[in-house]
């Protein structure tokens, strides 16, 4: 448990500018592996990152301010607004059905 | 005329000496094994006595040691001196590494932090971020500690959106953690910020789930100023079943803020936070009554 606090502790301080992390949910369980996750900050987009076997992903944006972050999931797109900053910030994501449709909010 | 001894006559004849030897022994074995028993156990209770000796004499030299810590770094803290900005961030940092979880250090933050600004010079800029990188990693280090033992949840505060609303305020999305089995919705309202001090006005309303089916449960609300000088373990809302509820300043950045809550059991508040005496009675009933059933 001390290792795990130690290392939550050290990816917190150590988290880059513009980093946003987090993990994808559905139902209560992770996602998995290989779901991508796409960020678009102003006028810039980046390429998609992917999720690890725990559901987790991690990229990182050039801007600071409003973003827009896109998971691919089972063929659909849901979409969120998010924010950058100098710190890393923890952006947990909660898949749900909504009339036939994924949407995304934050946990 | 005696009659003959059968085979259990001759049988009864050989065993009665046998019988009192045989219990002659049983009693020794018994007398052994229960002298060997009272042995390890005193030896079992001398060990325990040793240890918790141990313990408290470190416990003691530990406590004095923090003790003299905290009164030489405190009296040299507030000691007026001329540009010892510098010392006092070292000090200030000594403090929150070593009695985070019991002392509210966020006087000494907020009086630093105002000297940085209104004493501008070369390096300010360094020692603000160094001040402010301190209470994130306390604050952080506090945080995942009570996430492990709570539930949290994370908003982000728009703030065009929360001056275009006026007094009125910002309502976030509402969220639901689950603490001890308890469920609770909480509602925040963001009612005002100020860019410059990097602080937000909140209102926090917790709507616990019922425990009891025929009791109402009771709603807390509360309103403060969250800064990145506030400490969860040391500044929470003291909830009606016994529980805490913080908001942290996570990040504040030109257009947005971000907002973590963070909820736990009100045993890891910290020890100036201590549970009323109704309470601990409450608790004590209910898992009395638990036992039972």
């Amino acid at each position: 448990m001390r290792k795990l606090m130690a290392g939550l502790v050290l990816f917190s301080s150590s988290a880059l500018a513009g980093e946003m992390y987090g993990t994808i949910t559905e139902a209560g369980k992770p996602v998995g592996e290989g779901v991508a996750v796409e960020a678009r900050c102003a006028q810039a987009s980046y390429p998609a990152v992917k999720t690890d076997k725990s559901g987790a992903y991690h990229l990182v944006v050039q801007e600071k301010g409003k973003c827009h972050l896109t998971v691919r999931y089972k063929n659909q797109s849901p979409a969120i607004d998010v924010a950058s900053y100098d710190e890393g910030v923890q952006v947990d994501l909660v898949l749900e059905i909504k009339d036939g449709s994924y949407t995304l909010r934050r946990k | 005329m005696p009659q003959p001894k059968d085979g259990w006559d001759k049988l009864g004849i050989f065993l009665h000496p046998l019988g009192g030897l045989l219990t002659a022994i049983s009693v020794a074995v018994v007398g052994l094994a229960g002298s060997q028993v009272i042995d390890r156990q005193q030896a079992k209770s001398t060990d325990a006595r040793l240890y918790s000796e141990l313990m408290s004499q470190r416990e003691l030299a530990e406590s004095t040691l923090r003790k003299d810590m905290l009164v030489s770094v405190i009296q040299s803290y507030l000691a007026p001196k001329e540009g010892s900005i510098d010392a006092h961030l070292l000090q200030l940092e000594l403090l929150a590494y070593n009695f985070h979880d019991s002392l509210n250090l966020k006087p000494l933050f907020v009086d630093l932090s105002q000297q940085l600004r209104i004493h501008p010079g070369p390096g300010r800029e360094e020692q603000h971020r160094r001040l402010k990188r301190i209470a994130r990693e306390i604050a952080d280090r506090q945080r995942f500690a009570l996430e492990l033992r709570g539930d949290s949840f994370r908003r982000t505060v728009d703030l065009q959106e929360l001056a275009a609303q006026g007094k009125a305020g910002l309502a976030l999305d509402p969220a639901t953690v689950a603490v001890e089995n308890v469920r609770s919705e909480i509602n925040l309202r963001v009612l005002r910020a100020d860019p410059s001090l990097q602080t937000i006005q909140v209102r926090l309303e917790v709507r616990p789930g019922a425990v009891d089916p025929g009791k109402t449960p009771e709603v807390t609300r509360a309103e403060f100023e969250v800064g990145f000088f506030d400490f969860p373990m040391i500044d929470s809302t003291h909830l009606a079943n016994g529980q805490r509820c913080a908001v942290l300043l996570s990040a504040f950045g030109q257009e947005t803020a971000e907002l973590t809550t963070v909820c736990f059991p009100g045993e890891y508040a910290s020890l100036k936070d201590r549970p009323y005496y109704d309470e601990v009675v409450d608790q004590l009933r209910s898992r009395a009554s638990g036992s039972e059933h």
